[in-house]
C-alpha cells in the first residue's frame, strides 16, 4: 500500500538533487526567468561551472535559455520549463518528506 | 536486507541541509526582487496623481476653465495613455538591471489594486468637491495627497529594499 509519503519521496530527482542544479533550480523557480549572469551572482560559481550544470538541466528537458542583446551584448535568460517546474517542487516535496522521517521502502512490512 | 533498486536517497540530515539551501537562495532572490522601480517612474505617477485633478476640473467646469473643456479632456486621456506605456517601460528597465523577471504570482496585486482604486477614488472625490464648490482650489488637497502618497511610497520602498538587501 503506498502512502501520500512514499510517492512524494517517489518524485526525488537526481539529476536535480545535485547541489549546483538544486540551487539552480531554487533560484529559477522564484523568477519567470533569470539572466545567467544573475544566477552565477547568486549562487557564486564561475561561468564555466555554471555552464556545465545548466547543460545538464537542459538536456533533462528542465530549463530552457533565451538569448537577447542588449548594449551589443549578447545576454543569456534562463528559465524553468513547466517539467522542470514540476520536478523541482517534486523534488522539494520529497526532501520534505525525507525531513519528515518517512520511513524508507526497506523498512515498510 | 532487502534488495532494491530504487534510487539512494539522502538522510533526513542530508534533506534538511538541501532544504536549507534552498530557503537561503530563494530568500536572496526574493529579496533582489523587492528592488524599487527606476525613480522616474515614481515621479511620472507622482506628476500624473498631482495633475489629474485639475485636468478633471477642466473638464467638468462650467463655463470653460483657461481652456474648453473637450481639450483639458484630451489632455486627461492623452496623459493617462502616456503614463500607460510608462509603466510597462519602467518594467522592462527593471527587469534588464536586476536580471531577472518576476513570476505573476510574485506581482503585488493587492498593491495595484489598492494604487489603480485609489486613484479612481481620488478622483471620484476631487470631481465631485470641484462640481459642490466650483472652486478649482479644492483640487489641491487630493493632488498634494496623491504626489505626496507616491513620493512617500518610494522612500518607504527604497528603506524597505535597503534594509533586506
Amino acid at each position: 500500500m503506498t502512502r501520500p509519503s512514499d510517492e512524494a519521496i517517489d518524485d526525488f530527482d537526481t539529476t536535480i538533487h545535485a547541489p549546483h542544479r538544486l540551487r539552480i533550480c531554487a533560484l529559477l523557480d522564484t523568477a519567470s526567468e533569470v539572466e545567467f549572469s544573475v544566477v552565477q551572482k547568486h549562487l557564486d560559481v564561475s561561468a564555466s561551472v555554471l555552464s556545465k550544470q545548466v547543460a545538464v538541466l537542459m538536456d533533462a528537458g528542465y530549463v530552457a535559455q533565451r538569448k537577447a542583446v542588449r548594449d551589443t551584448r549578447q545576454r543569456v535568460w534562463l528559465h524553468l520549463t513547466d517539467v522542470g517546474r514540476a520536478a523541482y517542487q517534486g523534488h522539494v516535496a520529497a526532501l520534505r518528506a525525507i525531513v519528515e522521517g518517512q520511513p524508507f521502502p526497506d523498512t515498510a512490512s | 536486507m532487502e534488495t532494491e533498486t530504487s534510487t539512494p536517497h539522502p538522510t533526513p540530515g542530508e534533506a534538511r541541509a538541501a532544504l536549507a539551501d534552498v530557503a537561503q537562495v530563494q530568500t536572496a532572490a526574493t529579496s533582489a526582487m523587492t528592488a524599487p522601480f527606476p525613480w522616474w517612474h515614481y515621479a511620472c505617477t507622482a506628476f500624473v496623481l498631482a495633475v489629474l485633478p485639475f485636468t478633471l476640473a477642466g473638464a467638468l467646469a462650467k463655463p470653460a476653465w483657461v481652456l474648453p473643456n473637450y481639450a483639458w479632456t484630451l489632455i486627461m486621456i492623452g496623459m493617462l495613455c502616456v503614463y500607460g506605456a510608462v509603466v510597462p517601460w519602467a518594467a522592462i528597465v527593471w527587469r534588464n538591471r536586476m536580471g531577472m523577471a518576476p513570476r505573476p504570482r510574485e506581482v503585488s496585486l493587492r498593491g495595484v489594486a489598492f494604487l489603480a482604486v485609489g486613484m479612481m477614488l481620488l478622483l471620484m472625490a476631487a470631481g465631485i468637491a470641484f462640481l459642490v464648490t466650483n472652486s478649482v482650489y479644492v483640487m489641491l488637497p487630493p493632488s498634494i495627497t496623491g504626489a505626496g502618497l507616491m513620493i512617500g511610497l518610494r522612500l518607504l520602498h527604497g528603506h524597505v529594499h535597503g534594509k533586506r538587501s
